[in-house]
């Protein structure tokens, strides 16, 4: 091996762009839709997803991305772009509220100028209408299956239906549920499943819902329940079931995986759940709390989660073949997106869980790793679900991080372009701004107004900067150890993870400050 | 990405070199100075070129001395506005390379 002319600090600096370009690719995240592109192919992720989530919706297959994205544009009543078909933020946030089922649905911005529900949506309505199955009463399949119902929305009366059907099954008589908090229901997985539980308690309480008979509130909450652990990736639903059929669990007989809590160090009161449990037991137990108890699906504020990824990266160190697991968690689309709110609640519930049981967030989740391996035929599919989960935190985390980066270099590029002021297609103000001279050019018809709004425009993108390259600043600590022939996904998500918290921080500040209007 | 390579590359020019500084700011009409693609052809700037007039200039220099020129030319009408900018841009320039010292903070700190 040749020898290497040592790095400086200027070299990383005018690497930076390739750097973090690199690090997109190994680790499969990327910003979110850039308003100005820096960094070429940065948002493919989100195009893989988009492209999957439309299909979802029926939106035919073969068309080029441009006609599909137009079409989606055009249904979900956002403006055409130039050129046309591009998938900007805008077109990611309505498609996210259509298919991210984790947030508040507007639903007036859902609707046309004569009040009916615009075609996007009633694709969306039919798609989860489908996916539920509540009206049928057939097994609930939570996520979508890739089966299309046609290639044309439905039409208004079809959607009518639909949600009359909804309303049925969802316990709602007539003209309970307004229209409104139907679709709330239908596309936040959360509210549904409160409204379940609310629901089931409701029958239990219930004079009239006894014996044999099966009350269809009942039904609806069994099986929302379940469509919540298939979201925190579980497939399959024996966390669920009753009974504890550990007799063939003999995978397990040895010492208890817990074992090494320090009971005795307990106060008499301290609830005891490790210790005497098995793997198989304890991880369903796990999963079937964090779907079942309300305070363990309460999602964190940015300090808690903060302070969850802070304690989680070091145990990326720690886990076997933790590189072939990331790729092939960033690989499955559907895995990435679906339930990244969610997956941040169930850290946090994670979080509460195992410090129930006098366990920290990483010690715990380690424990119940190695437990699981003890039986890892058996508890496979809950081993997968718990990286499934720990990973859809990172990555997103990951995301932002790149996303303020992203920001921060734009903001880099505006500061040396300098401000410009035009006015009917004439320049009015420019500036050129060098390593050691600045040249301002002000035209003889430029206004006081011009004049001053460049002004100020120089003090408020001094305060971006400053941001910026104290972002930036941050970002390349991380990457000036990395060596490009082996950068890893590991590497990225534990050195900029350990810088995450800063930089996010920045980079809010940075963004509240919003970007000044460009002549 | 070629956007970002290239203002990284005048930042990298900048930090090596944060010894002086001249802001130097011009008034007058445009049609000498524009290209055909209608961006300014700044090797054009002269503090004596024609309808292009020098309305303020600084230098700082390495030791911190610093010179200032301001133009004495009644002609110019908005002669208060321009210099509010000169100086808005003086403080900009300094701001910015204490943005860079920060930023390779970043880099000491690892």
């Amino acid at each position: 091996m040749g020898s290497r002319a040592p790095r400086t600090d200027v070299d990383t600096l005018s690497e930076l762009g390739d750097v973090l370009l690199r690090a997109q690719r190994v680790t499969g995240v990327a910003p979110n839709v850039p308003a100005v592109t820096v960094y070429r192919e940065d948002y493919e992720p989100r195009l893989v997803e988009a492209r999957r989530r439309l299909r979802e919706l029926g939106y035919p297959r073969g068309l080029a991305d441009y006609e599909l994205f137009a079409r989606f544009r055009e249904e979900a009543g956002l403006p055409p772009t130039s050129p046309p078909g591009r998938f900007d933020r805008a077109a990611w946030e309505a498609l996210d509220e259509l298919r991210g089922l984790e947030g508040e649905v507007d639903e007036m911005r859902w609707r046309d100028r004569e009040g009916r529900l615009l075609p996007a949506m009633r694709r969306a309505i039919r798609a989860r209408s489908g996916e539920l199955e509540l009206a049928s009463g057939e097994p609930l399949v939570f996520s979508g299956s890739g089966e299309e119902t046609g290639e044309e929305p439905p039409e208004v009366g079809e959607t009518a239906a639909d949600l009359r059907g909804l309303a049925g099954a969802l316990g709602g008589g007539e003209g309970e549920l307004s229209e409104e908090e139907l679709l709330r229901l239908l596309f936040d997985q959360e509210r549904m499943l409160r409204r379940a539980e609310e629901a089931a308690a409701e029958a239990a309480e219930d004079p009239l819902a006894f014996g044999e008979i099966e009350d269809e509130r009942v039904v609806l909450y069994e099986r929302v329940r379940r469509a919540e652990l298939a979201r925190l990736g579980v497939v399959g639903d024996a966390a669920l079931d009753d009974e504890d059929d550990d007799e063939d669990d003999d995978e397990d007989d040895e010492e208890g995986y817990f074992d090494e809590v320090d009971l005795a160090a307990r106060a008499d009161d301290e609830p005891l759940a490790f210790g005497e449990g098995r793997p198989r037991l304890r991880i369903r137990e796990f999963f079937r709390d964090l779907v079942d108890k309300p305070e363990f699906r309460e999602r964190p504020n940015d300090r808690q989660l903060r302070m969850h990824l802070i304690k989680i990266t070091p145990l990326l160190d720690t886990i076997t073949g933790i590189e072939e697991r990331w790729r092939e968690f960033r690989d499955d689309s559907r895995t990435v997106w679906e339930g990244k709110r969610r997956a941040s609640a169930w850290l946090h519930g994670a979080s509460k869980w195992l410090k129930e049981r006098g366990l920290g967030l990483a010690e715990g989740l380690e424990r119940l790793l190695k437990g699981a391996a003890r039986a890892i035929k058996r508890l496979a599919g809950y081993v997968k679900a718990m990286f499934t989960n720990l990973f859809r935190v990172l990555y997103h985390d990951l995301a932002r991080v790149f996303e303020a980066t992203h920001a921060a270099a734009v903001e880099l590029v505006e500061y040396v372009r300098g401000p410009r002021v035009c006015r009917d297609g004439e320049l009015q103000v420019a500036m050129r701004r060098r390593a050691d001279r600045i040249d301002f050019f002000v035209a003889e018809s430029a206004t006081a107004d011009e004049i001053g709004s460049v002004r100020r425009r120089l003090k408020s993108g001094d305060q971006r900067l400053a941001l910026s390259a104290e972002l930036l600043g941050l970002v390349l600590g991380a990457v000036a150890s990395w060596t490009l022939g082996s950068l890893s996904a590991l590497a990225v998500l534990r050195d900029l993870g350990g810088r995450a918290q800063r930089i996010l921080y920045v980079g809010g500040r940075l963004l509240a400050l919003g970007r000044p209007s460009s002549s | 990405m070629s956007s970002l390579k290239e203002a990284i590359g005048k930042f990298t020019d900048s930090v090596k070199d944060l010894s002086s500084l001249e802001v130097l700011t011009y008034t007058g009409s445009l049609e000498q100075v524009i290209t055909e693609s209608g961006e300014i052809d700044w090797a054009s700037f002269k503090p004596t070129g024609g309808k292009v007039v020098l309305a303020a200039a600084t230098q700082i220099k390495a030791d911190y001395d610093t010179v200032n020129f301001r133009s004495g030319d009644p002609e110019l009408g908005n002669l208060g506005d321009l210099l509010e900018l000169h100086a808005a841009a003086i403080e900009s320039a300094q701001s910015g390379r204490l943005a860079l010292v920060k930023m390779f903070s970043g880099l000491l700190g690892q």
